[in-house]
């Protein structure tokens, strides 16, 4: 076991290298003011029915069991946390939506949006990561799209037989991409440019954000991986008690 | 992170209510994000860091530290922005030349360019004001008060209880590994780094059950009621809206001079 450790914390650093290399250059929350007002109203708007049907899941969730409405609350702290923490010798923080990813694949896509929309909203008012006219963008890139697509990569890859660590890292990974696929999207529809209009605006944006967060990307699917894997060795070991969710055996 | 929480709480504009100071900085924001005038924004700024450093007392350098924040993400997309594929060299301030392609910065870009700068950079100011006078809790009262669903709120609540537990967690285990030279060189640091953060959810998990059972033990039913007593004192209406008279006034007056 105290090998599987060791590999698993091998794993680990690798992971911060990467994301801490990544991230001292590039933060990834569309900054407080940054986005013209039209468009900081419309993604708003387009989050409010998935924050709703995200609500009312959580409702449900726990209405089945108590717990998990802790359980939730300490996830959206371990987010927000893991966002605050100092990568050792890389100067910055390091914020990315780890426990987002994580989230939607232990208890389903909808539940991030509302966790994650408080996690981003903290962010703002305590870090200054992200802004209070830009939350329904952060929001709509961060904890709507990320989480809908790691979840339904993470199935995806479990229909297809993949063993579970790949469907996890696959599920972390392309859903932390696709966020700043999205983000780019959001900032060169707000900002096409003078020639070639929205497009080439987007190719701007993708090449620095998108590229650069592959490594992030990748990084944070390891990490998603020895979280996961280790949660699972708790479980069985009866060290902690998922609630609802080693009930489902969606993880165990 | 501990930085912007402890000045709202010790910040001498706390005292006053929180609707207004929510309302205020909305509107702020609001104006400055409707408008293109560089006067205004500029306005803004002083106006901003004026009331949160002289009037609600929050040192200087760190002001001006915490402004430094953004500023990573800020010139990144904003010089993203400004360099633009140009059919030719005319009218370019800037010019690279590839083979063909020929990139660089023109005249409206720069305008542009500098002008989403110092409105992003008057926005986090407004911003600022909010987060060093308002603390989260008095934040979290009046979107309660706004009618939000309550179970939202009772999940802000926790997580904002939990966030500092888990940070002092983390905080602690950080120090006690790099007094015993956890963070060293780069390798041992990125070691203890994994370390913590799987310790970090495993004991966030397991203290999770603590507290559950505390709370039971005390007859939780899934609701936490807190009191809150705090009296408030009201800001002068009428100086709000003579700042904002002043503000759209100094928009419209930039407006008029350069046309």
């Amino acid at each position: 076991m105290k090998n599987k450790v060791n590999k698993n914390l091998q794993i680990l650093s690798v992971f911060c290298v990467m994301s801490g290399i990544a991230t001292s250059s590039y933060g990834m929350h569309i900054m407080e003011g940054f986005l013209p007002p039209l468009w900081s109203l419309s993604w708003s708007v387009i989050c409010i029915p998935f924050f709703i049907a995200g609500l009312l899941s959580m409702k449900k969730i726990i209405n089945e069991d108590k717990k998990s409405k802790l359980i939730l609350a300490m996830v959206g702290a371990f987010a927000f946390v893991l966002s605050a923490l100092k990568v050792p010798s890389v100067t910055g923080s390091c914020s990315h939506a780890t426990g987002v990813g994580l989230g939607a694949i232990l208890f389903g896509p909808m539940v991030m949006a509302v966790i994650g929309a408080i996690v981003l909203l903290f962010q703002a008012l305590l870090l200054a990561h992200g802004g209070i006219t830009t939350l329904g963008a952060n929001v709509f890139s961060m904890a709507i799209v990320g989480p809908i697509a790691a979840y339904g990569i993470y199935k995806l890859c479990r229909k297809l037989k993949a063993p579970q660590w790949l469907a996890v890292f696959m599920g972390a990974m392309l859903g932390d991409l696709l966020t700043y696929v999205t983000t780019s999207i959001q900032l060169s529809l707000a900002f096409p440019a003078e020639v070639g209009g929205v497009e080439a605006s987007l190719i701007k944006f993708l090449g620095i954000f998108a590229l650069t967060q592959l490594p992030l990307a990748i990084s944070e699917g390891l990490l998603t991986v020895v979280v996961v894997n280790s949660l699972k060795k708790y479980s069985e070991q009866g060290l902690i008690n998922l609630g609802r969710l080693s009930k489902e055996g969606k993880i165990c | 992170m501990r930085e912007l929480d402890y000045y709202a709480y010790h910040s001498r504009l706390r005292r006053f209510y929180p609707e207004q100071k929510v309302i205020f900085a909305s509107m702020l924001l609001l104006t400055t994000l409707m408008t293109k005038s560089f006067l205004l924004f500029i306005s803004v700024s002083v106006l901003t860091m004026y009331i949160s450093i002289l009037k609600g007392g929050m040192p200087m350098k760190l002001y001006l530290k915490l402004l430094g924040l953004p500023l990573g993400f800020l010139c990144i997309s904003v010089l993203t922005l400004m360099v633009e594929r140009a059919a030719s060299r005319e009218g370019l301030l800037l010019a690279l030349q590839l083979q063909t392609i020929i990139i660089g910065i023109s005249k409206e870009g720069l305008i542009k360019g500098s002008q989403l700068f110092l409105k992003a950079i008057a926005c986090v100011n407004v911003l600022y004001f909010l987060c060093l006078s308002t603390p989260l809790n008095d934040i979290l009262h009046v979107l309660q008060k706004a009618k939000l669903p309550q179970l939202l709120i009772e999940m802000m609540q926790l997580i904002y209880r939990f966030i500092f537990i888990l940070m002092d967690m983390a905080l602690t285990t950080q120090l006690a590994q790099a007094s015993r030279l956890g963070y060293k060189d780069l390798k041992t640091g990125l070691r203890s780094m994994g370390q913590l953060l799987s310790t970090l959810l495993y004991r966030a998990l397991k203290m999770n059950d603590k507290v559950y059972t505390a709370l039971e033990a005390r007859g939780y039913n899934g609701t936490l009621r807190v009191l809150s007593n705090e009296q408030y004192e009201r800001l002068s209406l009428i100086k709000l809206v003579a700042i904002e008279v002043i503000l759209i006034g100094v928009a419209i007056l930039e407006n008029l001079l350069i046309r």
